[in-house]
């Protein structure tokens, strides 16, 4: 049940919005910016936004989309030459060592590369989904997926993924 | 090779970032915007932490299988001071940073949700908790407020450990100053675990997500930041204590006398910015290093300030001369990048 006004709205939602945009941008400045810019302009539309089927769903496309006009806005991508390790063995410290590394890789991807992950590998939609969310075409998607991956060095034949009900599930119907 | 796990875990890491949704609706009810536009350094670095510590616990060995995931070796003696006899599944969005074993209790320092907690796993009888009968359902006539829980069908309950240490004879010892409630469970007969909020109020759910990542099937290898040729004459390993954060990291191990009479901690960390001065010491040389002898407190600290590295070895019972402190000093060999974990020695042929 969605909440019915704009202040109820913000209240139940804020929270997982402002998440969603520091896990989008990795900055809390532009997570807080980009979602208050959102909320101030769903405001404005909130009668409309409100008789949706799925409010939530046109919000976080809201987010995504600001995020990504943000970024080209303040074009605050920082090339980097680092060259990083890979990892050597599955224990603590290499596993330690490997998403300090994948972070900082996540960091030096593209926006929209980054928004494709984030959307399918922290909110687990489907890829139909996500190309609804950035308005392109579904194999777009499953492109910056594939060569977000590569740039990041993830193995996506992970087993555990493989074999996890609820992953593998959310993106049957799009494979 | 990092797997889709690996960056689920980055990912949710990075909900540090997430702002503040008070200071939000405040912008929004009155139109105004950010003060500071830019990051804010301190939260930068607590978030870096975050992801920083995100440590898989997926690599361990397992000790052994079993129907019920929370029974295992722990409930048939007492823990080790050289690894950490459960697991910690980082797949449920748990993040641990800091690890600490001994017989008596291990501990795990560890993120949810923006939340710092403390598991701690005690070993079998300690403490006695039988007073409390817990498997009935009187524990909610002895803890006002208990709401009586299951944990991988062993039960436990939430609430305020404060209120039960009242209860003679046994007390489970936890900090004083804890912000909300507690979850206490018997992960096997006799043998209890505790999730302490630190500084943080966690739902009665969110202890029970940690609670349930917990695998007592399982056991984790530690790694230290220093290797010890030899141990201080008498003692043998009691207690280590290892933080794989970038910053600050630290290894602390303590080796004691059987008899407990005395109790020598050796431990490495990042250089802290601290006083310049040194009341009531005698400055000494270590193996070309400079460092400082406290001869009241028995306390030798060596400073490696070209590496921001600081020594100590520390007498916390008995006596120790300098010379004997001088002696321990030595037997340490120091990693040669202890701001990378990866590259720490394992603790268990490390540490003698």
């Amino acid at each position: 049940m969605e909440p019915t006004t704009f202040e109820d709205y913000v209240r139940e939602r804020g929270p997982g919005l402002l998440r969603f945009a520091g896990v989008l941008s990795g900055d809390r400045g532009t997570a807080e910016d980009v979602v208050q810019d959102v909320l101030a302009r769903a405001a404005r539309r909130w009668d409309g936004i409100s008789a949706l089927d799925a409010p939530d769903a046109y919000v976080r496309r809201m987010v995504v989309n600001e995020y990504l006009s943000w970024r080209r806005k303040w074009s605050r991508v920082v090339p980097t030459a680092v060259v990083l390790e890979d990892s050597e063995g599955a224990d603590f410290a290499a596993a330690h060592a490997e998403r300090d590394a994948l972070a900082r890789r996540l960091d030096a991807l593209s926006p929209r590369q980054r928004a494709v992950l984030v959307l399918r590998f922290y909110e687990d939609l489907p890829d139909r989904q996500i190309a609804e969310v950035l308005g392109c075409p579904v194999g777009t998607v499953r492109s910056h997926v594939s060569r977000a991956l590569t740039a990041l060095r993830v193995d996506e034949r992970d087993p555990a993924a493989a074999c996890s009900p609820a992953r593998k599930g959310s993106h049957d119907g799009d494979h | 090779m990092a797997t889709t796990d690996d960056l689920r875990a980055v990912l949710r890491a990075r909900e540090a970032y997430a702002g503040d949704i008070d200071a939000l609706l405040d912008r929004l009810s009155t139109g105004s915007k950010r003060t500071h536009r830019r990051f804010v350094p301190a939260v930068a670095a607590a978030a870096a932490v975050v992801v920083a510590t995100a440590v898989a616990v997926t690599a361990v060995t397992t000790s052994g299988g079993s129907d019920n995931r929370q029974s295992g070796s722990p409930a048939d003696g007492s823990l080790s001071a050289r690894r950490l006899d459960f697991a910690v599944s980082e797949s449920t969005g748990v993040t641990p940073w800091q690890f600490a074993a001994s017989p008596a209790e291990q501990s795990v320092q560890l993120t949810y949700k923006k939340m710092w907690m403390q598991l701690l796993v005690y070993s079998p009888g300690n403490p006695d908790a039988a007073p409390y009968a817990l498997h009935g359902v009187t524990v909610g006539n002895q803890v006002p407020g208990a709401e009586f829980v299951s944990v991988a069908g062993h039960p436990g309950y939430v609430g305020r450990l404060g209120d039960m240490r009242s209860f003679p004879p046994a007390s489970l010892a936890s900090p004083d100053d804890v912000p909300g409630n507690e979850l206490a469970w018997q992960y096997a007969p006799g043998a209890w675990a505790i999730v302490t909020p630190q500084g943080a109020h966690p739902s009665t759910t969110d202890l029970l997500d940690v609670a349930s990542a917990v695998d007592f099937s399982r056991h984790t290898s530690l790694r230290s930041a220093i290797e010890l040729s030899d141990r201080p004459a008498g003692t043998r390993l009691i207690e280590q204590e290892q933080t794989y954060a970038r910053d600050p990291w630290r290894t602390v191990v303590t080796y004691g006398t059987p008899s407990d009479e005395q109790e020598i901690s050796i431990s490495a960390q990042g250089l802290q910015p601290g006083p310049t001065a040194w009341p009531n010491t005698v400055p000494v040389t270590v193996g070309g290093l400079e460092g400082r002898w406290d001869a009241k407190q028995q306390d030798l600290k060596i400073f490696d300030t070209d590496r921001s590295i600081e020594l100590d070895v520390f007498a916390e019972r008995g006596t120790m001369t300098l010379d004997q402190a001088t002696a321990v000093a030595k037997t340490i060999t120091l990693t040669a990048d202890p701001a990378h974990p990866k590259t720490w020695f394992a603790a268990n042929k490390a540490l003698p």
